[in-house]
């Protein structure tokens, strides 16, 4: 009997042990878990589309081409991959970087099984669509990078997981390891932060344009390369096929939106990149070399993703949206209103007859409607009614168009009239000193002001060099 | 005279019901499952027995002389289950006979216009819940994914999940029409729910949600706060089922409920 007692109590406590075990475990991946995914959060991309990995017999999930938002945190940003860097012990010394060394903050790490568990239980339980995992440099960027690649061999290798994965390439690491990577991986990206060479001397000093840059040009090669071998065998093995992406930070440096445009066509041109992301610089350390400012610049970020868009899907170059030798983006008026004010000698557009490229021109009307335009005109000539009915706002639009021969409006075709029904500020600004003045003004309505500008405001021109160079390298 | 048709709420009963609808040229009052409950004496009641093989052969006729896409439209605008749908697919599919495939480009056109809202909603539902639906593991390795979606939508998500999660257990519950999809070595069938007795959730199901919510709250970034935004794109009727949204555990702790399984069942 006493022996049967002392066998109860022995398992007893080995459970109780087990699960005390399990606790604390829990507990410090909880706490990791808090640290990696806050200094992973101010990377912006949280893509899970462009890529149709197709389901594997015994393995868990496949990627859905269209992408799928899981959740949407309180700033509204869509949550659709477990975003999380694998150290943020970082040998870099960034200045705008929350996980600079010289910076007082927790630090930690993962281990690899970690990432690979938290990975697949969230997967499991449809929280997230897959992994995106970056990482702080940590000894040197070979010895992260193969940390990294670890990580996504093992998941697709031994968890047979299926889904989403974005990797961080790490500049600098070996040209090897990177290729090794994108046999597991959908999308890999390398960021480039700083649009110009000299803002990243200064701010980054340790990180060199040429490499970053060179790291994303091997890429480049690499998948045209698996894309020529793919139409001679079917059955190459897939080499990220969701491409690489890269970030650019806006407000943090001094360059003009132009400049940063110029930049993003080169990249989508040259590189054949499938997304630049703007992150609109966050203040999280202070350091005399950065811009003070109350809040991050949202709203030049905004219309960066506007003109964004207008580059990949409306057919605009980057020199179309700075005519008349504007350097930045009217924060007042979307840069369709902005492109299609300066060029009224191509309006207004008879929508039952212009061609498809010109009806994306006309502001107030997207890819969707213009599609819808194109399909109907074939067996219906649209009036303006009709126009309402499929849906279309033709608050902006109506300027710019006649249905069937009509007008769609009553004002006077001129260009102050139009502005002032045009933008709801009002702003007016015609480029020159005195709408510098009132962007200014616009700037602070927006909600946030630039307290002091970079020292250095002639960097301009080098910065044009610099893309001239960059231009050259690709 | 008009007259209100009665059809038994299956999609087979409806195609039945505009079969002869379009063989007699009538123009319905309306079409629905349930008479109305105050009578009319100048409306008349006309029920229609479902006929598989006639519901069949319409089918076929729709796909054949307009396409695949114009049939699929009608199933998703049916399944949408929104008020009066029965006229709009009737009329919808007297157009596609007589106009063919290129019906799906009458965007200027009411029944068209009409029918693809429907269309719309639903799918943006559907997509909406592939991403906001959330398994929890039960004990015995079930995963069950409780929703109470507007639209129709469990069967339009089974594919998607069965793709996804080949190899698991898995059941997606409608809570408001009682059904679930099971799914089990790779099949999946639509069930009416009766009853639910749920096993206990598994043992490390509290610490997985716990480490979900620590991650979401931990990415938010405040400076950008907009939660009007958040709303939009993610709209609160979702929001029951979501383990990151903490109101949803302060609600369970308010009425004192430890097991948050209690108010499922």
């Amino acid at each position: 009997m006493c022996q049967w007692a002392m066998i109860y109590l022995y398992r007893l406590c080995q459970n109780l042990h087990q699960e005390i075990l399990t606790t604390f475990m829990s507990e410090t991946v909880l706490k990791k878990l808090e640290v990696l995914s806050a200094a992973a959060k101010y990377d912006v991309s949280c893509v899970s589309s462009g890529s149709s990995r197709k389901e594997q017999k015994g393995g868990l999930g496949n990627a859905s081409p269209s992408g799928v938002c899981h959740s949407f945190t309180g700033d509204g940003r869509c949550v659709s991959l477990l975003k999380i860097l694998y150290t943020n012990n970082c040998i870099y010394d960034c200045s705008y970087c929350v996980n600079r060394c010289s910076n007082d903050i927790p630090r930690a790490s993962f281990a690899e099984s970690e990432v690979e568990e938290l990975t697949m239980h969230f997967y499991l339980r449809n929280y997230i669509e897959g992994l995106f995992l970056s990482s702080a440099i940590f000894r040197s960027p070979d010895y992260t990078m193969e940390r990294l690649v670890q990580v996504v061999k093992n998941l697709r290798v031994i968890h047979r997981f299926n889904g989403y994965i974005h990797l961080k390439a790490l500049p600098g690491a070996d040209h090897q390891l990177i290729t090794e990577a994108g046999k597991y991986v959908d999308r890999l990206s390398a960021n480039i932060e700083l649009p110009t060479r000299e803002s990243l001397h200064t701010l980054a000093p340790q990180k060199d344009g040429a490499v970053i840059l060179g790291t994303m040009k091997s890429m480049s090669t690499e998948i045209t390369r698996y894309k020529d071998e793919k139409k001679r065998f079917k059955s190459t093995p897939s080499f990220i096929p969701a491409g690489q992406s890269t970030q650019l930070i806006v407000g943090a440096s001094p360059e003009s939106d132009s400049t940063i445009l110029t930049l993003s066509e080169a990249l989508y041109r040259k590189l054949s990149l499938r997304r630049v992301f703007y992150s609109a610089y966050v203040p999280v350390t202070t350091d005399p070399r950065l811009p003070l400012m109350s809040s991050p610049p949202l709203q030049r970020e905004h219309r960066l993703y506007q003109a964004d868009w207008l580059l990949r899907f409306y057919g605009f170059t980057a020199g179309e949206l700075f005519s008349c030798g504007r350097q930045n983006l009217e924060e007042g008026c979307d840069p369709k209103v902005s492109w299609a004010l300066s060029h009224l000698e191509c309006f207004p557009l008879e929508i039952n007859s212009a061609p498809y490229e010109m009806l994306l021109r006309v502001p107030g009307i997207g890819v969707r409607s213009a599609r819808k335009i194109v399909s109907a005109r074939r067996h219906h000539l649209l009036q303006g009614e009709d126009l309402k009915k499929m849906g279309l706002t033709l608050k902006r639009a109506c300027y710019f168009i006649t249905a069937a021969g009509k007008e769609l409006h009553q004002d006077a075709m001129n260009d102050v009239i139009m502005r002032k029904n045009l933008i709801r500020s009002g702003v007016n600004d015609d480029g020159g000193s005195r709408g510098k003045k009132k962007r200014e003004i616009s700037r602070r309505a927006g909600g946030y002001e630039q307290l002091t500008l970079f020292p250095l405001e002639s960097e301009e021109s080098t910065a044009a060099e610099y893309i001239c160079t960059a231009h050259g390298e690709l | 005279m008009s007259a209100i048709y009665i059809y038994d709420g299956s999609f087979s009963g409806l195609l039945t019901t505009v079969s002869s609808l379009l063989l007699s040229g009538d123009a319905p009052e309306a079409i629905t499952t349930s008479p109305p409950i105050q009578g009319d004496l100048f409306i008349s009641l006309i029920s229609t027995a479902t006929d598989d093989e006639v519901a069949v052969r319409l089918a076929g006729d729709i796909r054949k002389k307009a396409s695949e896409e114009v049939f699929r439209n009608c199933i998703y605008a049916f399944l949408a289950e929104e008020n009066g749908c029965e006229k709009q697919i009737l009329a919808y599919i007297k157009k596609a006979l007589v106009i063919g495939p290129e019906i799906v480009s009458y965007h200027h056109d009411d029944d068209v216009i009409a029918l693809h809202g429907a269309v719309k909603r639903i799918r943006l539902e559907c997509h909406r819940l592939k991403g906001f639906l959330r398994f929890e593991q039960l004990k015995g390795g079930l995963l069950y994914a409780p929703v109470e979606p507007v639209h129709n939508v469990i069967r339009l998500l089974a594919p998607h999940f069965a793709k996804r999660l080949s190899t698991q257990k898995w059941a997606i519950h409608d809570r408001i029409r009682h059904s679930a999809v099971l799914f089990e070595r790779g099949r999946w069938a639509l069930f009416d729910v009766l009853s639910t007795e749920l096993p206990e959730p598994d043992s490390r199901e509290m610490e997985i949600q716990r480490l979900w919510r620590a991650f979401y709250s931990s990415i938010d970034i405040r400076e950008r706060a907009n939660p009007k935004l958040q709303r939009r794109l993610m709209p609160e009727r979702y929001w029951k089922y979501l383990p990151e949204l903490s109101v949803n555990e302060e609600r369970g702790k308010e009425k004192g409920r430890e097991n948050p399984y209690n108010d499922r069942l």
